[in-house]
């Protein structure tokens, strides 16, 4: 396990607004986080909390409103190969190979063909996928597109992995597997790692330190260290207990954001959609 | 394949019949044999190879300027807002034209030559491969930019290695609807005025009254058509549905 070292990603008073038709809505508001070298931080939050947008603003990808984005020392003006994100969707390009798809993004770091091919099958090794070297993007199954991300994000040797919900669409023994590698991995590499999800689980399975954000806009509400040792099993009671704690801080916000999105068709006493008024089930026969 | 082969086989035995009935005079329905004879001849002493030389070159460069510039044309109206609600909505409105109308004027731009023909088979693909090119941008995922502009890949590379590689598809349907927009444009255009060529060798045989020499070349068109359609897009479109991992539909 990587020992914390000096601050990484530093994030100032970030605050980011969407002009939508006119109105302007508010994502993410005066969030402040600081991330050491080699933690791996997992933010999670109730769907709407504004994650991605935060992913996005550390690559670059989008500006903010207000506030600095600070990582290795210097403010982030645009997108760079230090930091690299993983997508819910893989993302992979179909009409590259496995390999093509890890080596995509080392041409722009100036590698010679040989140097790109090399640093790809290693990486490629890295995720257990060296077999399907040559395979196509739809032969293979969700977890290992997923890993091939992995290798393809680890291939550009950033110094952050941004990480958007990257195990949400696999199902749960996949998952599993995933959250065993990316332990492997995170130990192997000591990268800075920002993990955005809304499974708390997951969450406290994989992260030295939990953030909780606050439904829209983004703020960030509550901090839970996890100083359990890796690797670590999401079916570890340590682990239960601790998203026990932090499902319960988290519970309350979803209520929140319900009410908001429901109005008074939610209510809060029986945590349940409202009947209309006179929906009797059939009681007056 | 047997039920086909039982099928052309009567067809072209019903043919025989319907010549041999003596309906119209040998001259009007030529008889199979005569085709073949007269196809057999052509290809000897050389007239129908020039044809189909003379044919070939202008379809391939009439057609591969269109597609060069059809993909430029629509890379520009996919990526360029104003491009798009100007430019765009000419191109599709032209596409209502089919684009042997162009031969009046390019007669008189370009003379009874070359250039006039080249520029009706390019009116055929160009605004087709365009149209194609455009639809296929506007479909590429938005996930494939950002994963490639977050490893650092920006302006024509994204183009280059992202954007055309992910709306290949759409362009080959275009290039193939391209493909078959000039094919006859150029047949028209040939009939109507230009000298050599397949459609030349048809108005040659109607003015000899030569029905069978009529039949044979249209066997040649038809030919032609088909082998490009099997050589060249079936293998394209077989090619990327196995690496698109998209079924026939």
């Amino acid at each position: 396990m990587p020992s914390p070292g000096s601050m990484k990603i530093v994030l100032k008073g970030l605050t980011k607004r969407f002009e939508q038709n006119g109105a302007s809505l508010e994502a993410l508001e005066n969030v402040t986080i600081e991330v050491r070298e080699g933690e791996f931080v997992c933010l999670v939050g109730a769907s709407g909390c504004g994650k991605t947008t935060l992913l996005n603003l550390i690559a670059g990808l989008e500006a903010p409103t207000e506030g600095e984005i600070i990582v290795s020392g210097k403010p982030v003006k645009g997108p760079g190969h230090d930091r690299i994100m993983i997508f819910q969707e893989a993302a992979l390009f179909p009409w590259l190979s496995v390999i093509g798809n890890v080596e995509f993004g080392l041409r722009t770091l100036g590698l010679s063909p040989r140097e790109r091919r090399e640093r790809a099958a290693y990486y490629l090794r890295m995720v257990h996928l060296s077999k399907f070297h040559d395979s196509l993007i739809h032969q293979l199954s969700g977890g290992m597109k997923q890993r091939v991300a992995i290798a393809r994000a680890l291939a550009m040797e950033p110094e952050v992995l941004l990480m958007d919900e990257p195990f949400a669409a696999l199902d749960a023994q996949t998952r599993d597997v995933l959250h065993q590698e990316m332990q492997q991995i995170w130990g192997q590499t000591r990268k800075t790692i920002l993990f955005v999800t809304h499974n708390v689980r997951e969450a406290a399975c994989l992260g030295t330190r939990v953030i909780l954000l606050s439904s829209r806009p983004g703020r960030v509400l509550q901090e839970f260290r996890m100083s359990y040792s890796y690797p670590r099993h999401i079916e570890d009671p340590h682990i239960a207990e601790a998203a026990g704690q932090i499902n319960l801080a988290l519970k309350s916000e979803v209520e929140k954001a319900l009410t908001a999105e429901m109005g008074d068709d939610w209510n809060v006493e029986k945590r349940g959609v409202l009947p209309p008024p006179g929906f009797t089930l059939g009681g007056g026969i | 394949m047997l039920k086909k082969g039982g099928f052309y086989l009567l067809l072209v035995l019903l043919w025989a019949a319907a010549s041999r009935a003596g309906i119209w005079e040998s001259y009007e329905f030529p008889s199979p044999g005569a085709v073949v004879r007269t196809l057999w001849a052509g290809l000897l002493d050389g007239s129908f190879l020039i044809g189909i030389a003379v044919s070939m070159k202008r379809i391939l460069i009439g057609y591969g300027l269109s597609v060069i510039a059809g993909t430029a044309l629509g890379i520009l109206i996919g990526s360029v807002k104003l491009l798009e609600e100007t430019l765009g909505s000419l191109i599709q409105g032209l596409q209502a034209l089919p684009s042997i109308c162009w031969l009046p004027l390019a007669v008189v731009w370009f003379g009874l030559n070359e250039g006039a023909i080249l520029f009706v088979v390019i009116m055929g693909a160009i605004l087709a491969v365009a149209i194609a090119t455009d639809a296929g941008i506007k479909s590429v995922s938005p996930l494939y930019i950002r994963a490639a502009r977050n490893m650092g890949v920006r302006g024509v590379a994204l183009y280059w290695r992202v954007i055309l590689p992910a709306a290949f598809p759409s362009i080959v349907t275009g290039m193939k609807l391209g493909w078959s927009f000039a094919w006859r444009a150029l047949m028209a255009g040939e009939l109507l005025f230009v000298g050599l060529g397949l459609g030349h060798l048809l108005v040659v045989g109607r003015d000899l009254n030569d029905m069978s020499q009529v039949v044979a070349v249209m066997l040649i068109i038809i030919t032609i058509g088909i082998v490009t359609d099997r050589l060249v897009f079936a293998r394209l479109e077989n090619h990327i549905r196995t690496r698109w991992g998209l079924a026939r539909g």
